[in-house]
């Protein structure tokens, strides 16, 4: 038996006990919606364009701040790890900011910013920064000595160390980064719309639990489910093109 | 390319002591000769081979390329490292490529990366690897690579760090005979740092032993056996046992 054939015969126990629950009323659907009752849920909301709005809305604001951190981040970890006075310099402020969760920022960001769009896309940057940044920096490091001395050696000047051997060497983990941060990204967006928005799906699945629409609830949650494991697969398929050098040890 | 060192002196500073590593270190290598520095590990002679390479700056002395003081590493001193230091990201061709297309971006007119290419894929016996990526090939291969990306720039002479000191012995014979055919069809200027007695009477025209920390070099030879060698000749035992002889001297006298 392969392990793709375990991971899915798991899953499907899963929904089977989950679908039982409810049927056999061993369970309130009060409070568990089935997974077939969920699903057509789904597309009742996507009949009515609810549910696009919703994911559109969280999506724009994933994707603004996610883009913004990307840049930031690996700009900054390459500055980091390459320059010792950058590292001196920059790394005690990182880590003083580090364990401030990007929820206690939030209120911070709405005083400052409202409660439009920017509070949003700020705490997503702030959010996604730290793994791009720590994942680059770390990557810049991993470059070995002698790499960098035989670009030297070949010519090499110091903008085309950074971009051409620096950078490239550093991809793999910088794309590790990138996948850690999507996962951040959307943990934290919700959360936020749950405090200040009157759209996305943070705000969807807030205001039905408040108003005992048990089936919107699930239909988010399981909409959240599908964003976060088709962006990270995405991701991977990213690297893999980005670098197809790279072989990961202990993954498949 | 000609090169020589003066009185060239190399010190490290580690901690509050300072550990000298050549000392007074003065040798001239003519052009398009195979060179040798021979030698116990951690005597000095890779950090003298950095110095030409620019890659480390002496303390005090001077080292002159074709009459010029070194400033910094280039590409006229192309370097083969013993861990090869290939570009992980980078297929075999790309490899071999890396320094020609840095300079064709500085508007240098070479032949065509496809001409180059393959002469030198050729040269050192590549041929059908030329998409695989440096962890899919074998240590010897890699090795390959990393002469052929040196050679790519046309330098005027080749610095080879210990180059085969990782390889197993069987494929270790099969390079260096291949390096011997390749010298001999460029008539590069080659200096060679190694451990081995036999490598370097196999390679060598002039071979220089050097002495335990702090180094000079102790003693030269030149060995004029025809190529290509017989380890089993007694000319050539005759030889490996002199420098031997040479190089256990020097560590008994750092030893007292």
């Amino acid at each position: 038996m392969t392990a793709k054939i375990r991971g899915l015969i798991s899953i499907l126990v899963f929904l089977a006990i989950w679908e039982g629950a409810v049927r056999f009323h061993l369970v309130e659907n009060f409070v568990l919606t089935s997974p077939s009752e969920t699903l057509r849920q789904i597309g009742h909301l996507l009949s009515t364009g609810e549910l696009q709005t919703h994911v559109k809305a969280s999506m724009l604001r994933i994707v603004l701040g996610y883009s913004i951190a990307l840049v930031l981040g690996v700009v900054i970890g390459t500055l980091m790890g390459w320059f010792r006075v950058v590292d001196d310099y920059v790394d005690p402020i990182i880590e003083m900011f580090r364990p401030v969760s990007p929820l206690a920022i939030l209120p911070l960001a709405i005083l400052w910013l409202g409660i439009g769009q920017s509070s949003k896309v700020f705490v997503i940057v702030y959010a996604c920064i730290f793994p791009i940044m720590l994942n680059t920096y770390a990557g810049v490091r991993s470059v070995p000595r002698s790499v960098v001395e035989a670009a030297r050696i070949l010519g090499a000047k110091s903008d085309e160390m950074l971009l051409k051997v620096v950078f490239q060497n550093s991809l793999p983990l910088i794309m590790t980064g990138a996948r850690i941060s999507f996962a951040v990204a959307l943990i934290v967006i919700i959360a936020a719309e749950m405090v200040a928005a009157d759209t996305g799906l943070g705000y969807m699945i807030l205001t039905a639990q408040q108003t005992f629409h048990t089936a919107d609830l699930f239909a988010g949650i399981v909409t959240i489910a599908v964003i976060g494991f088709v962006g990270d697969r995405l991701l991977r398929l990213l690297r893999a093109r980005l670098c197809p050098w790279y072989v990961e040890s202990g993954e498949h | 390319m000609q090169i020589n060192a003066l009185n060239v002196n190399k010190h490290f500073q580690i901690g509050n002591q300072k550990l000298v590593v050549l000392d007074q270190l003065s040798v001239n290598i003519e052009n398009g000769k195979f060179i040798c520095l021979l030698g116990p590990s951690g005597c000095g002679k890779s950090t003298f081979l950095r110095c030409i390479a620019g890659l480390d700056v002496p303390s005090s002395g001077e080292i002159m390329v074709d009459g010029k003081p070194v400033a910094g590493p280039g590409p006229d001193r192309a370097m083969v490292f013993q861990d090869y230091a290939l570009f992980p990201w980078c297929n075999v061709a790309d490899n071999i490529m890396f320094g020609l297309r840095l300079r064709k971006n500085r508007g240098r007119r070479d032949r065509p990366d496809a001409v180059v290419l393959d002469e030198l894929i050729g040269l050192v016996g590549l041929r059908g690897f030329e998409k695989a990526y440096p962890h899919q090939i074998s240590g010897g291969m890699r090795q390959r690579v990393g002469i052929a990306r040196a050679l790519a720039v046309d330098p005027g002479v080749l610095l080879m760090d210990e180059p085969f000191a990782a390889i197993d012995a069987i494929t270790r014979e099969q390079l260096q005979r291949q390096l011997l055919d390749t010298w001999e069809k460029t008539k590069k200027t080659i200096i060679f740092v190694t451990h081995s007695v036999e490598e370097a009477a196999f390679l060598a025209d002039e071979v220089h032993v050097f002495g335990a920390r702090p180094a000079s070099i102790r003693e030269s030879f030149v060995v004029d056996l025809p190529r290509p060698r017989d380890h089993a000749s007694t000319a050539f035992a005759d030889i490996a046992s002199r420098m031997r002889a040479s190089i256990d001297a020097g560590m008994q006298r750092a030893a007292s």
